[in-house]
């Protein structure tokens, strides 16, 4: 008897979790997608001063758990300063009181031992090294069409004539990644998406605002906590650029984040001499850097009380200031309404089309 | 030259030897006031409004101190045992006081694993003072960074060694109910955040037993059976907590710490979880700015009650 894994959710990064480990051998049960209910059962089992995305992956477990689930994969646990690498102690402690039966797996803390033991013992067939490339081939080439699609989506969303139509682009392509099994299919796959987005009408004389978005990667990349801040700019007509993937991550795993050494040692530095435990340091480069490109404004989604981020905070005004560019902060919780986000935003919009004596259309 | 250190943070551990440091090496020193309440209002209007009230008390001292002294003394602790760090907050202490507090003139250095800082750090620090008052006046006195060197660490040696001989714990009285109080050193000692906790336990009738009166010895004993805590200060804590969850001599937990601090709110949550087990009363006392007396006293009062209960049931 095979057990079943469940993995909490990060945007679209379901697809290539369960490619990876439906390639290897193992069944894979996805959680349902985060809901209400979700950050209802996370917030109500979860300690007070946790940060949201402790409380929203707690809540997808049980989820999970609720479905018949034997194993959890958790992206936790790699050596760090921040929180997030006590996340799954803690959540494995208060799932055991609420009376669930299962493994927790912390992947930062024994990745090798987890490929290479732990994924014969759960998958059907003995001898997996092979698949293991196989699989972790597809893994990648997957995360890197996500995003793809994640990437080309920001950019046609403003342009777009008739509302909503990149938004169901963007799912059919995710669906075809989705579906497609082997390595060489997933070759044709790039060409496909481009010819779905390509035949997208727009208008390409719109004026149309840039902001960049930085701050927390979870809040970065999971929608539906910031209450889809991507898809409501672009349909404001902004153009958001999020240099945030679940591939850049993954890839982090493995191989040194050069992009990000650079932005740490040289960019950075000027206002940070030492790191701050998360991603503080990415949140003020990407600032200047993208400011001296002539972005117009900076959006920062953080958790509520986000150790790092809040040092990201302190910088904040001081970078707006020298460098003339507007930034907005959103600490993001369960407390965090839908309307909240969208008069800030609006007015934001607002002040920057002002700025700039960009007309509404 | 008059150097300045804020009451706060790390000042309750590891002020003696600052400034007896700074005294040895030829300067005056000016120690903040305990804090008061125009000092946490100044501190609170000053920074961001997620920070953790320790944070903002010690902004409220840096600007207390800034007209007051030539330089701040604002050391930024890496870490306090080997393979751990501090919180996130306070790696970073020294540069996000310098964009809290414009124009505060800062005297920095930079401790890991509780050795003392370097021979190179020592040299920074004096061209710090030598770029703000020029090289001429300042030739006369001693400010050799290796003798500076010399003299931190001889000065490290005797407070270990005092600290070494202090009396370690013991279960004596049985009269009286005996209450461990933990959390950080700037939480605990600073009787103007946590409002005289100690006096009020005191004037209850408790006993009160804390983490310093543990030996070190046991606390690491403790830790071994946990998962790895890549926190120095949560480390005491949690050693010392789990050493009073198995002791049959402490009758109650309580668990002080700020609003919105990080390390705390999963640490204690797991102490929260594992007191079931052994049947022991934990209870958590958050403190910021809003925390009223009436609102701990009550909380107190109401723990010390229920622990007497329980004993009258044995």
């Amino acid at each position: 008897m095979r057990p079943k894994i469940t993995s909490p959710h990060m945007g679209n990064t379901y697809i290539a979790v369960k490619a990876f480990l439906e390639t290897v051998g193992c069944i894979y049960i996805p959680c349902p997608p985060t809901s209400r209910r979700t950050i209802e059962l996370g917030v109500k089992h979860s300690p007070e001063f946790a940060c949201f995305p402790f409380k929203v992956t707690l809540g997808n477990m049980i989820e999970g758990l609720e479905r018949g689930a034997d194993i959890i994969l958790m992206a936790a646990g790699k050596k760090g300063l921040c929180r997030l690498a006590y996340y799954h102690i803690v959540q494995e402690k208060i799932l055991k009181s609420l009376g669930f039966k299962f493994e927790m797996v912390g992947l930062g803390e024994n990745l090798w031992e987890v490929l290479f033991k732990k994924l014969k013992l759960w998958s059907d067939n003995k001898s997996n090294f092979f698949r293991l490339i196989k699989a972790a081939r597809i893994t990648f080439k997957k995360l890197k069409l996500i995003r793809k699609v994640e990437n080309l989506t920001r950019q046609i969303r403003p342009y777009e004539i008739q509302k909503g139509e990149t938004e169901k682009i963007a799912k059919k392509a995710l669906q075809l990644v989705e579906e497609t099994r082997t390595y060489s299919q997933l070759k044709n796959v790039a060409e496909k998406i481009d010819r779905l987005f390509a035949s997208i009408p727009r208008d390409s004389k719109k004026n149309v605002l840039k902001v960049v978005l930085v701050g927390e990667f979870f809040c970065c990349l999971e929608p539906v906590v910031s209450h889809q801040i991507e898809k409501v700019l672009g349909e404001m007509g902004v153009l958001v650029r999020n240099n945030m993937s679940a591939y850049r991550l993954a890839r982090g795993f493995l191989f040194p984040d050069l992009q990000r050494w650079w932005l740490n040692q040289f960019v950075a530095r000027k206002y940070l001499k030492y790191r701050g435990g998360g991603e503080e340091r990415r949140s003020l480069g990407e600032t200047e850097i993208y400011a001296r490109k002539g972005y117009d404004g900076v959006i920062c989604l953080k958790p509520f009380i986000c150790l790092p981020e809040n040092t990201a905070e302190t910088i904040f005004p001081f970078l707006s200031r020298n460098l003339k560019i507007p930034i907005l902060t959103l600490s993001l919780d369960e407390n965090f309404s839908e309307v909240n986000m969208l008069t800030r935003i609006e007015s934001f919009v607002d002040m920057l089309r002002r700025s700039k004596n960009v007309s509404r259309d | 030259m008059k150097i300045g250190i804020p009451r706060a943070l790390y000042f309750f551990k590891y002020g003696k030897i600052w400034e007896e440091f700074f005294k040895e090496a030829g300067f005056d020193v000016i120690i903040s006031p305990p804090t008061n309440r125009q000092i946490l209002e100044r501190g609170v209007a000053l920074s961001v409004d997620e920070l953790c009230i320790p944070l903002k008390v010690f902004y409220g001292h840096c600007y207390w101190l800034q007209k007051r002294c030539d330089f701040v003394f604002i050391p930024r602790y890496i870490s306090l045992i080997k393979k751990t760090f501090t919180c996130p907050k306070l790696l970073v202490l020294p540069d996000t006081a310098r964009f809290t507090i414009p124009d505060l003139p800062i005297l920095t250095l930079s401790f890991k694993k509780s050795d003392e800082p370097g021979i190179i750090q020592f040299f920074l620090m004096k061209c710090v003072i030598w770029k703000k008052n020029g090289y001429l006046n300042l030739r006369k006195k001693t400010f050799n960074p290796i003798k500076m060197h010399r003299l931190f660490k001889k000065l490290l040696q005797v407070e270990k060694e005092k600290t070494f001989k202090e009396p370690s714990f013991s279960p004596t009285s049985f009269l009286e109910p005996s209450i461990m109080v933990i959390g950080h050193p700037y939480n605990l000692e600073d009787s103007f955040v946590n409002h005289n906790l100690f006096k009020m336990l005191e004037e209850l009738g408790v006993k009160v037993v804390t983490s310093r009166q543990i030996p070190a010895r046991t606390i690491q004993k403790e830790l071994d059976g946990l998962p790895f805590i890549y926190w120095s200060e949560e480390r005491e804590i949690a050693g010392s907590a789990y050493f009073g969850l198995k002791n049959s001599s402490i009758d109650g937990i309580i668990l002080v710490s700020s609003f919105g601090c990080g390390p705390d709110s999963l640490i204690a949550e797991q102490i929260v979880q594992d007191a079931r087990q052994f049947k022991k009363p934990v209870m958590q006392l958050f403190l910021d700015e809003n925390t009223s007396k009436i609102n701990i006293e009550t909380r107190l009062e109401a723990f010390v009650d229920m622990i007497r209960k329980k004993e009258r049931k044995r």
